[in-house]
């Protein structure tokens, strides 16, 4: 795994720097309570401030803006195609500049917030854990708007782009082939059919989940593989092919490959199911058999 | 239209109840109430129905609605002076009136997170998995069968009772095609309690920023966009316990009746989390303290009517294992056999690890306002409500101890620990919120 920049050249990771910074920024900020300062610490903690105030618009306004593309695309979008900036550790820049802003609490949050000066009981009498209670506070804050508002974001996206879309669309939006392959089923099936799916093991995480599959087959009952009958009593008449399964031969009535687009129309097989048939071997392929009557 | 209509009577069942219930609380809060007490009464009696014989149909479902609310009209009329209408009115001119600019902007994001809820749940039909495979999916079978053999016989039917799936069915029996948006009413609900209860205590600002830091919680906000039962559950929990506070500091009638409905319609949405008890608790203990030995009975009374037909219902199917009684039996047995300190470190690590850390800021911050108000600690305000959290962690560490011995793969459901707890950050955002702390923190 790699360990990050700063990790491999500077061996000290990035948390470590941030709780380092977190508590010079504290010891700097009671030290000017306490009126114990150097001028230059002082003038350092002026400087640091002034430059804060000046970039943290610019800052906010970055990382709202690559969290939300990379909401709008997937994880890892950001860093693949804008020079390897990844957005989370913007993000920790971010919380940087707010925590100097929070200690800067006199100068700004408190006008932000109306808080009349005579009234800051903070300032009268600071210590660690009004200060502490202050960052937990804003980093609640913080943390809370910057998850919601980009996932926020990323669902209106899609609802301002695609308002007209129906029940169907929106389904295979989320589930994608699988939701199109429970529909091919209930399409090549009656409704009184009772339908055996793989196991629940990987490949087969969805088509292989009973309790999930049921929903979008029903009224059609489902059965585990190998056993006799479903929890209904039913036999099963038909069998999924997913994913490499069956990878033992079925006696088949026929077999039905799902398109591989809306356009193709369905293949149907006579036969035996082989899974030694080069067709079969395919690790993407769909289907249905439906069981020869015993 | 007849969804609209559907979703109204039950508003106006919860509401009606309200004016029963509660002397004075603002009329929003009635409404929101009245969303909350309707959903979760009215699907009891639709489960209470079909077990005396009355299937899931249009037809039962609005007799049972209307013989509600004809039940309830007749004393309502009679206290409709509760409802304070001019005066409700005056608060809200006054609030827009009154509300500095600040107090607008959060008031505007605060909308604008609550209408966002609200779109996407309209939008997005229903389809996360356990929505699908399991509380979707019994009301769809409800639907159309109009019973619940088919749901039985099929397996994974039990587990957890049927309020959001009879939720889903009333939605579908009135022509709703999408029941989705009953959460985000859920959490718009919340959000006009949260607050409301807030202001029972402390400042205008301090009410909007603490229910702006509640509803932004990317657990809770997006739990109500999905169908889910961890969401709905925390809200009638968290509600339950604040108006139990409410009622404990400040003796205001009718908060204690909404606390026990609340309590046990939040063991009608999930009955396998105890924490019910940590509040039984708690009042336990504050009513022998306070003489008032009559309430604990009372609150069990209602308690356990709402929430014992699913449990022997349950216990009827699979056996009395599944009883009150027998859990209960069953959770001594193995604290008063099975005591072990290495177990009592792995729980405590696994507790840490899966509840506290990943929520560590809140939990940060609840311990820094118990720090500093620490010499004020003994302070009625300051305390009953510390007791609750400390009650339900307790419960929360008890619980998992339990399970520990009567689930041998207890270590392998992290996930499902987190979104038990998530009821823990709106109760520790409200102590701070009524904290003179956060008074003290914003200058007033």
């Amino acid at each position: 795994m790699y360990s990050g920049f700063l990790q491999q050249h500077i061996w000290v990771g990035l948390r470590a720097i941030l709780v380092l910074f977190v508590f010079g920024g504290v010891s700097a900020k009671l030290s000017l309570f306490k009126k114990v300062a150097s001028k230059q610490i002082y003038f350092h903690y002026q400087l640091i401030s002034t430059l804060n105030k000046l970039l943290l618009p610019t800052l906010v306004f970055i990382v709202f803006l690559l969290l939300s593309i990379e909401n709008a695309h997937h994880p890892g979008y950001v860093y693949t195609r804008f020079l390897h900036v990844e957005p989370k550790i913007l993000f920790f820049s971010f919380l940087v500049a707010i925590f100097i802003l929070i200690l800067d609490f006199d100068d700004s949050l408190a006008d932000l917030l109306g808080v009349k000066s005579a009234k800051r009981e903070l300032l009268k009498r600071p210590d660690y854990l009004h200060l502490l209670l202050l960052t937990l506070i804003s980093w609640i804050f913080l943390g809370n708007i910057l998850k919601s508002v980009p996932s926020v974001y990323a669902k209106m996206q899609f609802i301002l782009k695609n308002p007209g879309l129906t029940y169907e669309e929106k389904m295979r939006s989320g589930w994608g082939v699988f939701y199109d392959y429970m529909m091919f089923i209930n399409e090549n099936t009656p409704p009184d059919a009772t339908i055996m799916h793989p196991p629940q093991d990987r490949p087969w995480e969805n088509v292989g989940n009973g309790g999930l599959i049921r929903y979008f087959l029903y009224p059609r009952d489902e059965i585990y593989p190998f056993k006799e009958t479903s929890n209904k009593g039913n036999k099963p008449t038909h069998m999924m092919i997913a994913y490499g399964w069956p990878d033992f031969p079925v006696e088949a009535e026929k077999i039905i490959y799902m398109p591989k687009t809306a356009t193709e129309s369905a293949e149907i097989v006579y036969g035996v199911y082989d899974p030694e048939d080069p067709r079969n071997k395919n690790g993407d392929l769909l289907g249905l058999i439906k069981l020869k009557k015993e | 239209m007849s969804v609209v209509l559907g979703m109204l009577g039950i508003v106006f069942f919860g509401f009606l109840l309200t004016l029963i219930l509660v002397p004075k609380i603002s009329l929003l809060s009635r409404i929101a109430l009245g969303y909350l007490l309707g959903t979760g009464l009215i699907t009891l009696f639709m489960f209470l129905a079909y077990l005396a014989g009355l299937r899931f149909t249009f037809e039962n479902t609005a007799k049972i609605l209307i013989f509600s609310l004809i039940i309830l009209v007749f004393p309502a009329l009679f206290l409709k002076n509760r409802l304070e209408i001019k005066k409700n009115l005056r608060e809200v001119t006054l609030f827009f009136r009154e509300t500095s600019s600040f107090e607008k902007i959060i008031f505007g994001i605060i909308l604008f997170f609550l209408l966002s809820s609200f779109i996407i749940t309209v939008y997005y039909p229903v389809s996360h998995w356990d929505a699908l495979a399991l509380y979707d999916w019994r009301a769809k079978t409800f639907v159309d069968t109009g019973g619940m053999e088919e749901g039985i016989t099929r397996g994974f039917f039990f587990g957890y009772p049927l309020m959001t799936s009879l939720a889903h069915t009333f939605i579908y029996l009135f022509g709703g095609k999408n029941p989705q948006f009953t959460y985000s009413l859920i959490f718009i609900g919340f959000a006009i309690l949260f607050y409301g209860a807030l202001r029972e205590f402390t400042s205008r600002k301090i009410s909007l920023l603490v229910t702006l830091a509640l509803i932004t919680i990317p657990g809770i906000f997006d739990h109500s966009t999905i169908a889910y039962t961890n969401l709905p559950y925390s809200v009638y929990y968290v509600m339950g316990t604040i108006y139990l506070y409410i009622w404990m500091v400040k003796q205001k009638p009718g908060y204690l009746a909404l606390s026990v409905f609340l309590v046990g319609l939040s063991s009608w949405i999930r009955s396998s989390e105890p924490f019910w008890l940590a509040n039984l608790g708690v009042l336990i203990f504050y009513c022998l303290w306070k003489r008032k030995f009559l309430v604990p009975i009372f609150y069990s009374l209602i308690f356990f009517s709402i929430q014992q037909p699913w449990k022997i219902f349950e216990a009827r199917m699979f056996g009395s294992q599944y009883s009150t009684i027998e859990s209960i039996q069953t959770s001594v047995s193995v604290l008063a056999t099975k005591l072990s300190i290495v177990r009592i470190i792995e729980v405590l690590i696994f507790v840490l690890k899966n509840a506290i850390v990943p929520d560590i800021l809140f939990w940060g911050l609840f311990l820094v306002v118990v720090l500093i108000q620490i010499k004020e600690i003994f302070k009625e305000k300051n305390l009953w409500f510390l007791a609750l959290i400390l009650a339900n962690l307790l419960l929360l560490f008890v619980g998992s101890y339990i399970f520990s011995f009567t689930y041998p793969e207890w270590k392998g459901v992290p996930g499902s620990m987190v979104r038990m707890v998530m009821f823990f950050l709106p109760l520790l955002l409200y102590y701070f919120g009524i904290s003179d702390v956060g008074k003290k923190f914003l200058g007033e």
